[in-house]
């Protein structure tokens, strides 16, 4: 029997469940994602404190896979528009794809508040802040990549150099008649700099193959609220 | 339970409803084969015919029989407005509130990725389609105030504004007759957001 209380977590995707319920799928700091029944919260006030992209403080106890939530207060109610709302249900489906259930992952939840709250603040571009989001989470996963160090030399990435990706490998030096990807923006990558657009260009297509690796043949349908096609 | 397999099999067919489960389900087949078996022929008869005869709008996708709706076929509303909604209960709501005269298009649904819900599922080819055909002034986006309506209503607009002048979404707030003290917190942060000139 598990029983948690004063949690933080951030909602991540709510469902209708029965006639008054719903099923809430929650990030938490501590215990990883977890999916719990609420009841009767089908009414305005508690739907309310469960949009997704809230933040919570929640509690819920239960055995096995679902649990019940009993007690929730949302302590941020983020208003956010266009693509930042897009963007933040990108970064809720990567979560729901690829965390499995009660796996504990404190980094991915602060990746995930920090890509929230930086989407809602917009100081930073949508595309910044997702290619951040996307570089933590497949470090947290076991899938991140070295972006400094050639996968087979061991040498330090040059900069006017071309490299190409291995998959599971790294990155080595692009054979003859391959574009690949320069030496500068990989470096900038291993930095976080997103600063200069091509860095921003490679970063995208790097992450969306790593990402694209794991999820399989069902494609990521939030990808498609971005009707302007790249604009994340 | 367990009285005959037909009954049986019709008390699980009552449980499909909303809100009825299997005591309420058992309740009502045990009334109609007992007490109104003519209410019950009915209800089969009509229940078919539904089925057979009802269908989407080819227009605007809400319920029709035949190829158009009513709201579609009466030449008194005005083309001038199209009101975007999420299903048919949400046009008979505003038809009920009165005061819109323009036409609908319903969407039933809403955006929502991860239950495997994209533009393509709720009909946005045929939304774009409408509204050249319609030419309306404005488009009022009325999907419902969650963070996936609100999704839906920024794609509409994004499909919409190259095409229509004006792309609106409805207000939402305090509800008339509330109070702020007993408003939830994610309505007061959209109601202060939403705040307009009194004047
Ligand atoms: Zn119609």
């Amino acid at each position: 029997m598990t029983r948690v209380t004063g949690e933080r977590a951030v909602v991540l995707h709510t469902r209708p469940y029965r006639e008054t319920s719903m099923i809430a799928n929650i990030l938490t700091e501590r215990h990883g994602r977890i999916a719990a029944v609420v009841r009767g919260a089908r009414g305005a006030r508690k739907a309310s404190s469960l949009q997704p992209f809230n933040q919570l403080v929640a509690g819920w106890s239960g055995r096995g896979s679902l649990m019940t939530l009993t007690s929730f207060e949302a302590i941020s109610h983020p208003v956010l528009k266009g693509d930042q709302m897009a963007a933040a249900f990108y970064v809720a489906e990567l979560v729901m794809r690829l965390l499995a259930e009660h796996e504990i992952a404190p980094r991915i939840f602060t990746a995930v508040v920090w890509s929230l709250d930086s989407l809602e603040a917009g100081d930073l571009s949508t595309e910044v802040v997702l290619r951040s989001f996307e570089k933590l989470l497949l470090e947290d996963l076991g899938y991140g990549i070295e972006f400094g160090q050639c996968a087979d030399s061991l040498k330090s990435i040059d900069p006017q150099a071309r490299y190409e990706l291995i998959p599971e490998q790294g990155f080595v030096a692009a054979a003859e008649g391959k574009e690949g990807y320069s030496g500068a923006d990989l470096l900038a990558i291993a930095d976080d700099d997103y600063s200069a657009a091509s860095t921003r260009r490679s970063a995208k297509k790097i992450f969306r193959g790593l990402l694209n690796a794991q999820l399989g043949a069902r494609p990521l349908l939030s990808r498609s609220l971005l009707l302007r096609g790249s604009r994340e | 339970m367990g009285l005959t397999p037909l009954v049986d099999k019709l008390i699980e067919a009552f449980q499909i409803l909303p809100g009825v489960g299997p005591k309420s389900a058992q309740r009502m087949v045990l009334h109609l084969l007992q007490r109104d078996r003519d209410g019950a022929a009915r209800l089969a008869a009509v229940m078919q015919d539904a089925l057979a005869n009802i269908g989407w709008c080819d227009a605007c996708r809400n319920l029709a029989e035949g190829d158009v709706c009513g709201l579609c076929e009466d030449a008194r509303r005005e083309d001038e407005l199209l009101c975007v909604v999420e299903s048919p209960a949400d046009i008979v709501a505003i038809e009920q509130a009165g005061g819109y005269r323009g036409r609908y298009f319903v969407l039933h649904g809403r955006l929502s990725p991860i239950d495997g819900v994209g533009p393509e599922e709720l009909g946005m080819e045929r939304l774009l389609q409408r509204a050249r055909e319609l030419g309306p002034r404005e488009v009022i986006v009325a999907t419902n105030p969650t963070v996936e309506g609100e999704a839906t209503a920024h794609y509409v607009a994004q499909l919409l504004e190259p095409h229509v002048a004006l792309v609106t979404r409805i207000a939402h707030g305090v509800p008339i007759g509330g109070e702020l003290e007993y408003t939830d917190g994610g309505t007061i942060v959209h109601a202060l957001q939403g705040r307009r000139s009194i004047n």
